[in-house]
């Protein structure tokens, strides 16, 4: 039979539907055949750029542009699906307005923070930065130059950033944008696991029979996965979707037991079904008597404000708020028996039968539940408490660690894990779970990077919110951001943020690749490339490590990241900003530039351009004059390496589909701490917590303590935000691909309907959102895929011409710092009734 | 004349089991696409064929609203040449193949 072009084209697209959904092919689609045209393309893997989901993606390039995307059939994250946003991801490098030059402010031909953007070349850009970092160390020390940086970030590019700082400037003050992200999550895995990262992995999914999502919409921000869960529920009816959530949203269409709870009531819910499951009797033990330790968390930590704000002042532990005291079970028992079920249910809004529901899908031995959970835990003034009391429920009951039973912390960047957490590109951290307040952990690291003791310093740097804070006061002098928008995404915009950018005193500099509200309120505009514009390199959320090849070149003079920084580094010389004592120990330095003391340091530069992978170009590779990437990973990967957090051999994971860490003998780990499938764990103990001194993790005892704002009569309503499906973040990338701009064009106040009509309002009516610091105008919906409680307003946060941040209050977790965008107190305002 | 683009894709929509009727129904209906597809459990195989990409966007959007709906998720895109999409296709190897992977 001979088909024609267009017949092959159905059935091909049928076949791959059907298989990708374990579904029997119809008859007539077998045979997979499709036209020459399309497999005269290139055809390469490429881990999608966007969530943390870590989907890879097959990318067809012709000449030098990506001209088409599909869903990797051979990845066992997608399994060939593919959602909206990665179905764009060839379109998202070519927007009209990519940057292709440096841009600086100008006036009369020099440098003026009050000109205009002019273009320069990249030796003027490269050489007056180096100038401002010089004289800013020089005049007022390490501690005022800094940088903000981003879970988008590659592998070695965020390891050669958190290197440049830490061991080169000798300044501690680089944080990634995962600080709004992730930060709570880390601090949790920190205290009650001693490793960072979860246990389980997806194919937890299709092991368990519960799913119990806290805060998370993942059928909008984590749609593969979800389509995972979706398909769980439907093939296994008696399996059980529990959705969380301060508002309704999509992820309820599949919700067994859908509970709307009123702000920070998730902490009260969570010590009781700890109470539920100690009162009927169903604490495993045996589980508990061997795996765990019980603590109590210290109170009164505050709300990571400005010093001086009267609620910090208030505060007593908000010094010192990461701490915590020895208890005994019976002790954690009184603690949380006063969390009953009727105090549950009138705190948070949830009928008893429902929250009854979710404690047995903890307490019930039988049933094997996986929890999710991403911003609406994560980016909580009690952030790391939330985390810490789910997975309190999962080590009561023995729940953990095995296919199935799986507390899972998902992440909303490609690279959170793998380059922000791992390469520990935060203030505090350095590779693989490594601190800088460590003797031992700097020392390592000064022996991995050959550079004497003393180098890296003790002091915590400058996180996030800090950062904006202390640009405003004039601390910092010279600031960096690459591959995020803080501008946008940062909250508290008009007072905390856009003031210390135009600081008189403060030099700014924004890696980007299009013009976003950063890039415009920035001093110097550096182009940056894209994706798979360079060779790269992702960690996902279930610790799986994924790489792609250079595939096209970058647009104009656009440059990656990683050439941007070690081309820079190129321009300082180490006795123009180490000490003279420092250089005494290490007197081979004092004639070198950071590019010598960092890159070519004899590890980084030892793999010669004949070990890259044939057929691909390597921009940053052919201009340095070494196989950069590799040497990079081979340096990093050696903090890893026997600490449980190893990685495999660089040049499989061009061959692979990812591996998931840590990868010992060449076989990737799919669930941590158990015997049988963690190599890490001794014979005959089972389970074993070893990245903690005594093998145990940590329960943690923590109270109810109220938000830091809250609705009054001045300002009645909870504002949240977040993103929508089509756009990601700040909407930098997405906005620029004309069917997800049309799709959903601007940002849109999404209320109940009986508010709106008790404040005249309807839909499609412009209105004000004010807060304490700022104000917002917006059109409200009342109708769509985001339905509000009353008292509740929700706004995404991806449109650049409505920025919502300006209302948002820059409270922070204090033991995380992550920012709480979820909750703060507004009015709002009718401008025009339309 | 330039050259005309024909888009066909495919999505994979999760449906309530007792929904799943009414949406293929419906489905049905809709220009352009054809349900190619079903499993019981509440799985679809939709076939979208347009000259217009966006259409492929519109028809999940309009999906993802209908009642018992989960998801639509698409997995399959290709862009044909109108001109050429009824000649007869190459006996070329798979694209699977192509990328040296079994199919």
């Amino acid at each position: 039979m001979k088909m024609t072009r267009r017949e092959f084209a159905k059935a091909n697209a049928v076949a791959v539907a059907a298989a990708t959904a374990g579904m029997a092919i119809p008859a007539g689609a077998t045979n997979l055949i499709t036209n020459a045209d399309l497999t005269r393309l290139n055809w390469n893997k490429a881990p999608c750029r966007f969530c943390g989901v870590g989907c890879s993606v097959m990318v067809a390039t012709q000449g030098n542009r990506i001209v088409a995307t599909h869903g990797d059939m051979h990845s066992e994250v997608n399994r060939g699906l593919n959602c909206v946003k990665g179905y764009f991801l060839s379109k998202i490098l070519y927007g009209q307005d990519r940057l292709q030059q440096p841009l600086l402010r100008k006036r009369n031909g020099v440098y003026d923070k009050r000109g205009d953007f002019e273009p320069v070349s990249w030796d003027e850009a490269l050489d007056l930065m180096a100038d401002k970092f010089k004289s800013a160390i020089r005049e007022h020390g390490p501690e005022s130059v800094a940088m903000f940086g981003s879970g988008q970030w590659t592998i070695w590019e965020g390891y050669a950033a958190s290197k440049l700082f830490k061991a080169g400037l000798r300044s501690n003050n680089i944080d990634p944008n995962a600080r709004h992200c992730m930060a709570s999550a880390v601090f949790a895995f920190m205290r009650a696991f001693g490793s960072d990262e979860p246990m389980g992995v997806y194919d937890d999914i299709e092991h368990a029979n519960a799913f119990v999502l806290w805060g998370s919409n993942m059928a909008e921000m984590h749609p593969i996965l979800w389509t995972r869960v979706t398909d769980r529920r439907l093939s296994y009816p008696e399996t059980q979707v529990a959705v969380l959530s301060t508002f309704q949203h999509r992820s309820f269409d599949l919700a067994d037991i859908p509970m709307v709870m009123k702000p920070n009531a998730d902490v009260v819910i969570l010590n009781y079904i700890a109470n539920h499951i100690i009162q009927t009797d169903r604490v495993d033990r045996d589980f508990v008597e061997n795996h765990t330790n019980f603590v109590r968390a210290v109170d009164d930590i505050g709300y990571g404000l400005r010093d001086e704000h009267p609620l910090q002042q208030a505060a007593a532990n908000a010094d010192e708020p990461n701490r915590w005291t020895e208890m005994s079970f019976d002790e954690f028992a009184d603690h949380v028996a006063d969390f009953t079920l009727e105090r549950a249910a009138r705190e948070s809004g949830v009928s008893e039968s429902r929250l009854e529901r979710l404690a047995e899908l903890y307490a019930d031995p039988d049933i094997k539940v996986m929890s999710f959970w991403t911003m609406g835990v994560n980016q909580h003034t009690r952030g790391v408490w939330v985390n810490n009391l789910i997975y309190n429920l999962h080590l009561l009951t023995g729940k953990i660690s095995e296919p199935g039973n799986s507390p899972f912390s998902l992440t909303g960047q490609p690279s959170a894990c793998g380059t922000a957490r791992e390469v520990g590109t935060f203030a505090h951290r350095l590779p693989a779970d490594r601190v800088v307040t460590n003797p031992e952990h700097r020392r390592d690291a000064e022996q991995i990077w050959k550079l004497p003791e003393g180098t890296i310093p003790e002091r915590v740097g400058f996180h996030a919110v800090e950062q904006s804070r202390k640009l405003k006061d004039g601390a910092i002098k010279v600031y960096w951001t690459q591959v995020n928008n803080n501008m946008q995404a940062g909250p508290n915009t008009q007072q905390e943020i856009l003031p210390g950018w135009r600081n008189e005193e403060a030099f700014v500099i924004v890696s980007d690749i299009y013009p976003t509200a950063s890039a415009q309120a920035a001093d110097l505009i550096l182009p940056a490339a894209s994706w798979v514009e360079k060779e790269g390199a992702f960690g996902n959320s279930e610790r799986r490590t994924q790489f792609f090849h250079q595939l096209v070149d970058a647009p104009g003079e656009a440059r990656s990241d990683l050439w941007q920084l070690v081309e820079f580094s190129k321009r300082i010389d180490v006795a123009d900003v180490w000490p003279s004592e420092l250089l005494d120990k290490a007197p081979e330095y004092r004639d070198k530039t950071l590019f010598e003391l960092l890159y070519a340091n004899g590890q980084v530069d030892s793999y010669p351009l004949s070990d890259m992978e044939e057929g691909y170009a390597n921009q940053e590779a052919e201009a340095f004059g070494f196989y950069i990437q590799k040497g990079l990973f081979e340096e990093y990967a050696r903090f890893g390496r026997g600490k449980g957090k190893d990685l495999d051999a660089f040049d499989n994971y061009h061959q692979n589909r990812g591996k998931r860490w840590p990868v010992v003998d060449g076989q990737e780990t799919l669930w941590r701490y158990r015997e049988g499938y963690d190599p890490y764990v001794e014979e005959g103990r089972g389970v074993q917590f070893y990245a903690k001194p005594d093998d145990r993790a940590l329960i943690f005892a923590v109270p109810d303590e109220p938000p830091p704002e809250s609705p009054d009569e001045e300002y009645p309503y909870w504002l949240s935000t977040g993103r929508v499906l089509e756009h990601w973040h700040t909407g930098s990338m997405t906005r620029r691909v004309p069917e997800l701009h049309r799709a959903v064009p601007a940002a849109l106040l999404y209320m109940h309907p009986e508010d709106a009509r008790e404040e005249g309002m309807r839909r499609g009516s412009e209105v004000k959102v004010i807060s304490r610091r700022g104000e917002v105008r917006l059109r409200v919906e009342t109708r769509g895929r985001v339905t509000p409680p009353r008292g509740l307003v929700y706004v995404p946060f991806f449109d650049a011409n409505r920025l919502i941040n300006n209302v948002v209050l820059d409270a922070t977790d204090p033991i995380s710092k992550q920012t709480d965008f979820k909750k703060c107190a507004v009015r709002l305002e009718l401008v025009s009734l339309a | 004349m330039p050259n005309e683009t024909l888009h066909i894709a495919s999505l994979l929509v999760h449906v309530r089991p007792e929904h799943a009727r009414e949406v293929t129904r419906w489905l049905a209906a809709q220009p352009e696409s054809e349900v190619s597809a079903e499993d019981p459990s509440g799985k679809l195989v939709v076939v979208v064929e347009s000259l217009r990409e966006a259409r492929i966007l519109e028809l999940i959007d309009a999906i993802q609203i209908r009642p018992g709906v989960l998801g639509a998720a698409l997995v399959y895109h290709q862009v044909l040449d109108t001109a050429s999409a009824d000649e007869p296709a190459d006996p070329v190897p798979s694209q699977a193949a192509a990328e040296g992977m079994p199919t």
